[in-house]
């Protein structure tokens, strides 16, 4: 019988097809942008580690008061990490920076190149959980030591190495010996976490050097930096070290809530003894920041994603309109053929369940269509901006609202000429 | 024939379709209305001058491979390969690339009695007497810099000069500092040292399109040396994408022991710096245009099909002597009078809604120059959109359109 009543709607559909055409068209086109514009926003706005929420923090010093600006904020100082990184309490530590490096194989077998690397403390890959093909991070003793060991993403694993395991390979960065101790999978982190300030939808950086050997190897900043007065001296690297100028995103992870709350007393104390040597003014905003309001703070949702998820659904809400009424009309036109059924003995309640057959067989119709559309969509994005590749895509919940959504719009814009019809009074009709 | 009262009647008969017909097009109004002013805001923000030939230049950067790099040899000597390569105009040695996304912006400080202090953020490249010429920039008053002026620092330790700089600023830098125009001579404290300005750029842009000081821009005399230079070379125009190959092979026939990390057309900058504006523009251009279409090929739609119903009645008229004319004018008029009102019900959607995107985001109120256009464009189309299956319906012979049900 639902076959029977499948085909029937279907030879109902077929009837009108410019209707029937214009409403799938316009459903498949507006469901589509709506979910374009929609799974952007949503993976933008997406909050990473929302377990941790509790216990990974970002850590906020305000110390740069010369020339009022917020985004002094967001960093750290590289003399105010010396300090803070010795204390027990966090499990995990992340200071890390955004910097450009030379990289070369040994044999000079292929041309040396620039890429982006981040200088990082051993806690940033547990931390937010790097995905490892190969090997894994160094670790703390490692880092301490000094030992020029280094993390390369897969991409230039398979530049360099074929893709091949090369954990223990050799490499060149600047004009030191590195040695691989892990690869690093495809890694989806949207935002960027660890570096909201320079980095929040850009992809993994090619290499991961300890961040131990900043003064060894001079490794300077290639993200922001909020600059400030240098001191006279014949080292300008260590001199900028030494400065006030703020440039690490600096986050901390503890073991458990009270050990955060430990780690603001100890905060707090560090602040104070500071103030005693004539940094840090009275009054500043000092203070562990959670990682939503560590998002919101950054701004990192761009404000006209939200606006373009506002215009598409007021697509939708036009073509939806645009829909009911060609499918009143047509409804409207089989006022004959309904009478004819309802003549026949047909109930009431079998031409809406007939009707109701019709408009899911077009909503699946439309929301198959509108899930190509979105792809279309999301595939034309990542061609033409590159910087929306790692939000730019449609998950299984995404895929399955699209066709949700536009049988929804199809009932809707149905309802009314669904009533109305079954209401139809045989007799007006058949004289 | 043209009465409006028949109008009414006729539309008493199908209240529900007027009425959805009459939200559409005033939804369909307020929204296009709207996206058409952001979209002319939006291209009158891309098209704002950049002061510079960003079409004739080449901009390359060069980073030298080894760690005790002599900078000042190096830079002389690309320098002279670059200019004696034929197709070259003039060729500058800069510390970053203007448009490129990165520039120092350090606060200029003017104190005077008749101001009082006034603080103004803008960008600063470092240059050479040299790159007036390369940029392109107009100065319109003062003087450029002179060989003399030129100073060199080192790349890494640069955070300012002693004593006092000469400097050029756009007029609009000018204009912050001294509101009165008298900009040029004046010298003042910066935080990257003393400053004197010796001449007026006309236009200049700097190196984020959205910051309110997009066009506070300084040239300060110097070069910074370090393993990294950035060069703008100014070419003929047809030349340029030529020179682009050529320029790549020299400088690395020049020294191998260096990575050109980017070499390409200056006018490249400016599309990355609009790269969100233009998919915002290009979103929105999309979106427009297919709601306009939608709305006037359901305008048709809609009218085919009730018309094709009303084909009997059709009959009747011609039968009782109205003319094709009369038939195709009176559902032209039946549309201009729905239109209308879905217009005018649109209207007070427009401002309500331009009201709420300029509180709720970074939009300028509505340019209602766009308007009026939107709607003539709305009631042509949709006249254009009835005609035709209206003249179809009158050409019916009468006789036929009687007996058909």
């Amino acid at each position: 019988m639902l076959i029977f009543q499948i085909r029937l709607a279907l030879a109902s559909l077929r009837k009108t097809p410019l209707i029937m055409g214009l409403v799938v068209t316009m459903i498949a086109v507006s469901v589509g942008v709506l979910m374009t514009t929609f799974s952007i926003y949503h993976f933008m706005s997406a909050v990473p580690m929302a377990d941790k929420k509790d216990t990974l923090f970002a850590v906020q010093l305000d110390t740069l008061k010369e020339w009022p600006h917020e985004t002094h904020l967001k960093m750290v100082s590289y003399k105010d990490f010396q300090n803070l990184k010795d204390n027990e309490l966090p499990i995990n530590q992340s200071a890390s920076f955004l910097s450009r490096v030379l990289v070369d194989v040994l044999d000079g077998s292929q041309r040396p190149f620039y890429v982006d690397a981040r200088v990082s403390t051993s806690g940033l890959f547990s931390m937010f959980r790097a995905p490892f093909k190969y090997g894994g991070g160094w670790d703390k003793a490692q880092e301490r030591d000094f030992q020029k060991v280094v993390v390369i993403n897969h991409e230039i694993n398979d530049k360099l190495f074929g893709g091949r395991n090369s954990v223990g390979e050799k490499l060149l960065i600047g004009d030191a010996t590195f040695e691989v101790v892990g690869v690093l999978d495809k890694w989806v982190m949207t935002p960027r976490l660890y570096d909201l300030k320079n980095t929040p939808f850009g992809e993994t950086e090619g290499v991961f050097i300890p961040f131990s050997l900043v003064e060894k190897l001079k490794l300077t900043n290639a993200g922001n930096t909020q600059e400030a007065q240098l001191a006279e001296s014949d080292d300008p690297f260590k001199a900028f070290l030494n400065s006030e100028s703020v440039w690490i995103p600096y986050w901390v992870e503890f073991a458990s809530k009270a050990d955060a709350d430990s780690y603001r007393q100890f905060l707090t104390g560090y602040v104070a003894e500071q103030q005693a040597v004539g940094r840090f003014e009275p009054g500043n905003d000092s203070r562990l920041v959670a990682i939503e309001p560590w998002l919101a703070f950054h701004e990192v949702v761009n404000e006209t994603n939200l606006l373009l998820v506002g215009l598409a659904a007021m697509f939708l809400l036009v073509c939806a309109i645009n829909v009911m009424g060609m499918l009143s009309a047509k409804s409207f036109g089989r006022f004959k053929e309904f009478s004819i059924y309802r003549a026949l003995g047909a109930s009431k309640a079998l031409l809406v369940k007939m009707q109701l057959v019709e408009v899911l067989v077009l909503g699946v119709i439309c929301g198959i269509s509108a899930v190509i559309t979105s792809l279309l969509g999301l595939e034309l994005v990542k061609a033409k901006f590159a910087h929306y590749e790692q939000v730019a895509h449609l998950n299984m919940a995404l895929l399955l609202g699209t066709i949700v959504v536009s049988i929804i719009v199809c009932l809707l814009a149905y309802l009314y000429p669904v009533l109305k019809a079954s209401q139809v009074q045989p007799v007006r009709y058949l004289k | 024939m043209l009465d409006i009262r028949l109008v009414l009647s006729a539309i008493r008969y199908s209240k529900a379709a007027v009425f959805l017909v009459i939200v559409q097009i005033a939804l369909t109004f307020a929204i296009v209305s709207n996206v058409t002013s952001i979209s002319a805001q939006l291209w009158q923000k891309m098209s704002r001058p950049t002061g510079m030939a960003v079409f004739s230049n080449i901009a390359i950067e060069s980073v030298a491979i080894e760690s005790n790099f002599n900078a000042k040899n190096a830079i002389a000597e690309d320098l002279a390969m670059i200019r004696s390569t034929p197709g070259v105009e003039s060729a500058s040695v800069l510390s970053e690339i203007p448009l490129g996304a990165s520039a120092m912006v350090p606060v200029f400080r003017s104190e005077s009695e008749k101001y009082g202090t006034i603080d103004a953020r803008g960008y600063v490249y470092l240059a050479d007497q040299y790159a007036v010429d390369t940029l392109g920039i107009n100065v319109i008053a003062g003087r450029n810099f002179n060989a003399e002026e030129i100073q060199e620092f080192e790349r890494v330790s640069f955070r300012g000069a002693h004593g006092v700089n000469p400097v050029l600023v756009t007029e609009q830098w000018g204009k912050m500092l001294f509101p009165d125009g008298d900009a040029l001579g004046q010298s003042f404290r910066t935080s990257m040292g003393m400053v004197k300005i010796i001449g007026i750029i006309e236009v200049m842009q700097g190196a984020w399109a959205d910051w309110e000081g997009f066009d506070r821009v300084a040239l300060f005399p110097g070069i910074l040396l370090g393993n990294r230079v950035e060069y703008l070379v100014r070419t003929e125009a047809n030349r340029r994408d030529a020179l682009i190959g050529e320029l790549d092979q020299k400088l690395y026939g020049l020294n191998d022991r260096r990575v050109i990390t980017s070499i390409k057309g200056q006018d490249e900058f400016l599309d990355s710096q609009y790269q969100n504006h233009s998919a915002l523009l290009t979103s929105l251009m999309v979106v427009g245009l297919i709601l306009m279409t939608f709305a006037v090929l359901g305008i048709y739609a809609l009218t085919k099909f009730n018309i094709s119903r009303q084909t009997r009645g059709i009959g009747i008229k011609r039968a009782l002597g109205a003319t094709k004319g009369m038939i195709v004018s009176y559902y032209l008029f039946e549309n201009m009078v729905i239109a209308t009102v879905g217009l005018l019900v649109g209207l007070s959607l427009v401002t309500s809604l331009n009201q709420y995107l300029v509180t709720n985001y970074d939009i300028a109120t509505i340019d209602w120059v766009y308007v009026p256009l939107v709607a003539a464009f709305y009631v042509v189309t949709g006249l254009i959109a009835v005609y035709f299956p209206a003249v179809k319906a009158a050409n019916a012979p009468a006789v036929e359109a009687i007996r058909a049900s």
